[in-house]
């Protein structure tokens, strides 16, 4: 057999196409590639929307721009990561699935991805290919050398899960991401980057163009990545052709109860598609995706595709909620999200964010997370500070909740033994993942945002997405980027935060009231002196020591006391403590020493003792006063 | 009256939340300390977790002054002769009324998980969602009232009552008269109620007032309500 294989192969020998032969020149996007489009994809599928499932073939094209040759070529198949309760992702979702989703795994709500036939140029090459869980293997019988390209076909069928995470189904709602056998990427160092599916760093493709045609019910609105070229009607059903070029990644969503609200900046359409319900919401999403837009358009770069749309997904589909694609994302919504509450506003512009960092500027997700998740959460607090004000996240009563505020609350102690830069499948808790990917370098950012001005970090970010938008850098591009700008100020701080265990802390170590006391004893001629019986202290002054850890910037202290006095002091870079004595009055007490008093130091992970003061926590003391009264009535009861 | 038969008990029991009163007041309030920088949800709960671990001896204390106190009060009001066995009745009245409460619980709770459910795999909207649970919420609260109505009843059925019997324990038997059981679930809801109520106020607007006077409101109400509620509840006619 393999004989034959090697006999057509010979005849047919490996193509080599001067560009992606699945360019639609007809329709192009743009007048010039902005990508290399090694790869292209041409899909041909019908959307089942009763059994939920999508059968169809695609043609892949790829293309070794690399200087190694390869006789495997590996596919994501992330559907199957939803076939049985022993994958990585169905037990990381174990309790959410069963706890707050409430669903059972079943024949019906468990979802696959199958191929059933794979040929390369031409040659049938089923029985080569391997699945390993989420992804698959194909050993072809003969190299792609440095130069050359392929063209693989494959027939398969993906059945889309109930969502519980990202994709699937939820009543007529479809969404339909991660589905098709996609390709993984071939390194420079001659090795298949694909690893296996576990609902973290998601993105690491290359980039590419897509055609793709989706059969599904006619009454069905279809939105997805790229443009719809057109629509046509076959009976009761309709084929929807998509094309979209310089992504790396194709989704597409459908759904009978789709309404649609848009609007155009600069020849761009922005769009939310909604349900009736949801049309006040609706409103105030497509209001925080034009701000974003255009504040990314003024200050990072333009946003070359023509449209780009947010999903605003039913309730029983949440799971899908907040999660970015090519062109398009999903919002998080609840129709009671009151007006002062704005984490549907703080999604949308978060994914919207994505567009640039990994949509365009395509680090390894997988492999370092922190360099979109982290840059991208900077941005999405400085934005949300700047369009909504100081409150911009949550303002009722005295509750006053800032874009970062989010990022600054949560149980860092895991960041102790948890470095970001890691694959995403190293992480032990997904906690631990979403601190280290997204709040540890987003409060390093805001950190040096707060010391030196945030068009530092603004600027940075700007030269990262100019110089390798529409690529794959490594995140330590940025850090040179940004290390270049501050003249090297942050070099230690973000080498530590990144690629170490840094736990950046600073704190009020001791605070005490001494007394100086009254001279006793010989004095430098030798007179003997007797001290005085009545008063011990000739005058009294507070030690306080500070200090901080893991933090090579400077931090300021300020001491207050009851008489209005104020001091200020400085923890300098290269220190880690500081002892400090002030001489004070006989009735001057201290009111309280704070670290870090103007909390520029966001990176601070331990926030519970920079504060230290005269009586601490009345409010919160009283609280407690009531709630364990509260709580023995109540329990009471039960007796 | 009530006031004559109840003072002793009465003291006791303010006594009692007076020392817990203090106790706290020492593990709480300190001169100088580390304090919370921002005023989030998170924060305002950083005192009650210092003093988490004495809310179960505390209950258990309360628990047995309670006891002594309530039943003490009904039989020096009653005229009746003390029995160590009434403390027998009221722990087993405890028990079977935490059987009940979970009986009730159970009938409330599986077919509205399974209704949850079900909303949640349909709804496109959380309304639903939220309506169910809350209908949830307050037929779990209406029956735990109800059961706490049946436990009092069948205590003061045995302690003051002309045919005291053990069936009593069963607590449906202790009959049910919708006037008595309103007037009872006005009392405990205002009494519960109302400090809750300007304790919320209070830390949504981080007024120290508030939370003051739920605090003061607390401590006068919460051990006056204890002995008063079988007093209001007592048939006076029976003695």
């Amino acid at each position: 057999m393999k004989k034959i294989v090697c006999l057509l192969f010979l005849i047919f020998g490996i193509s080599v196409f001067s560009q992606n032969p699945f360019v639609d020149s007809e329709h192009a996007i743009f007048e010039t590639p902005l990508s290399d489009r090694i790869t292209g994809y041409k899909i041909n599928v019908i959307l089942d929307t009763v059994s939920h499932t999508i059968k169809g073939k695609e043609s892949i094209y790829w293309f070794n721009n690399t200087e190694n040759p390869t006789n495997t070529v590996y596919f994501h198949l992330f559907m199957n990561a939803f076939a049985n309760n022993g994958t990585k992702i169905m037990k990381n979702t174990e309790k959410l699935r069963h706890g707050m989703l409430g669903i059972k795994l079943t024949q019906k709500t468990a979802g696959y991805c199958k191929v059933k036939r794979i040929s390369v140029n031409f040659n049938d090459l089923t029985e080569y290919f391997h699945v390993d869980e989420t992804v698959g293997v194909l050993h072809l019988p003969f190299s792609v050398n440095p130069g050359e390209s392929i063209i693989i076909e494959v027939e398969f069928e993906t059945k889309l899960p109930r969502i519980m995470i990202r994709s699937g189904y939820a009543g007529s709602f479809h969404f339909v991401g991660q589905w098709y056998p996609k390709l993984g990427v071939f390194e420079k160092n001659g090795k298949w980057y694909c690893e296996q599916y576990d609902g973290n760093g998601e993105f690491y493709s290359d980039f590419g163009v897509y055609r793709v045609s989706v059969l599904l019910p006619s009454f069905f609105t279809v939105t997805g990545t790229g443009i719809i070229l057109n629509e046509e009607l076959e009976g009761d059903l309709k084929k929807v052709n998509f094309y979209a070029e310089d992504v790396h990644d194709f989704a597409f969503v459908a759904w009978d109860k789709f309404k649609v609200l848009s609007k155009k900046i600069d020849e761009k359409t922005l769009s939310v598609y909604y349900f009736e319900e949801h049309k006040e919401i609706a409103e105030r999403e497509l209001d925080a995706l034009c701000k974003a837009f255009k504040w990314y358009s003024e200050h990072i770069g333009e946003y070359p595709y023509p449209d780009y749309k947010v999903i605003d997904v039913p309730f029983n589909a949440l799971g899908s909620s907040g999660m970015e694609y090519e062109n398009f994302s999903t919002a998080f919504s609840l129709s009671l999200f009151p007006k002062w509450l704005r984490a549907t506003e703080s999604t949308v512009v978060h994914e919207f964010g994505h567009a640039y960092w990994q949509g365009m500027v395509a680090t390894n997700e997988h492999r370092q997370a922190w360099a979109d998740e982290g840059i991208n959460s900077f941005f999405e607090g400085i934005i949300m500070d700047s369009l909504y004000g100081e409150c911009s996240e949550l303002k009722y009563g005295a509750f006053c909740q800032s874009g970062f505020s989010r990022f600054l609350s949560g149980d860092f102690d895991v960041l102790k033994y948890e470095k970001p830069d890691k694959k995403a499948s190293e992480f032990v808790s997904r906690s631990g993942y979403g601190y280290a990917a997204y709040n540890k370098f987003a409060l390093t950012l805001k950190t040096i945002a707060n010391l030196e001005g945030e068009n530092v970090v603004i600027d940075a970010a700007r030269e990262f997405f100019e110089k390798f938008r529409f690529t794959h850098p490594d995140g330590a591009e940025f850090l040179k980027i940004l290390n270049a700008k501050t003249n090297g100020k942050y070099e230690k701080l973000l080498k530590g935060v990144i690629y170490d265990v840094y736990f950046p802390d600073a704190s009020v170590i001791s605070v005490e009231r001494k007394c100086e006391k009254i001279f006793k004893g010989y004095d430098l001629k030798f007179k003997f002196h007797k001290g005085n019986k009545k008063e011990k202290c000739q005058g009294y002054y507070y030690r306080i020591v500070v200090g901080k850890r893991e933090l090579p910037v400077n931090v300021d202290v300020v001491v207050a006391f009851n008489t209005g006095r104020r001091e200020k002091f400085v923890i300098p870079a290269d220190k880690n403590i500081l002892e400090i004595n002030i001489p004070v009055e006989k009735k001057e007490f201290l009111e309280y020493v704070w670290v870090d008093n103007e909390r520029k130091i966001a990176v601070d992970l331990d926030r519970s003792n920079n504060l230290y003061k005269r009586k601490p926590m009345i409010f919160e003391n009283k609280v407690a006063l009531f709630l364990f009264n509260f709580y023995l009535e109540i329990l009471n009861y039960v007796f | 009256m009530f006031f004559r038969k109840a003072g002793k008990y009465l003291t006791i029991l303010y006594v009692f939340y007076f020392a817990f009163f203090l106790i706290l007041y020492f593990a709480l309030f300190k001169d100088f300390g580390y304090a919370n920088e921002v005023y989030t949800f998170k924060s305002i709960f950083s005192g009650m977790n210092t003093i988490r671990h004495l809310i179960l001896p505390g209950l258990i204390l309360l628990y047995f002054v309670e006891m002594v106190s309530i039943v003490r009060f009904l039989t020096d009001y009653s005229g009746k002769r003390f029995s160590f066995s009434f403390y027998l009745y009221y722990v087993f009245s405890s028990i079977f009324g935490m059987f009940f409460y979970l009986l009730f619980f159970a009938i409330v709770y599986f077919p509205f998980s399974k209704l949850i459910t079900r909303l949640k795999a349909v709804s496109l909207t959380e309304i639903p969602v939220l309506v169910a649970y809350s209908l949830m919420f307050f037929l779990v609260v209406l029956l735990w009232k109800l059961v706490t109505y049946w436990k009092i009843k069948s205590r003061l059925n045995y302690f003051v009552g002309k045919y005291p019997s053990l069936k009593h324990l069963i607590l449906p038997l202790n009959g049910f008269d919708f006037k008595s059981f309103l007037k009872f679930l006005l009392f405990v809801t205002v009494a519960v109620g109302l400090p809750l109520l300007f304790f919320i106020a209070g830390i949504i607007n981080k007024n120290h007032f508030f939370v003051t006077i739920a605090v003061i409101f607390s401590y006068i109400v919460f051990p006056f309500g204890k002995i008063y509620v079988y007093y209001f509840l007592l048939d006076k006619k029976e003695i």
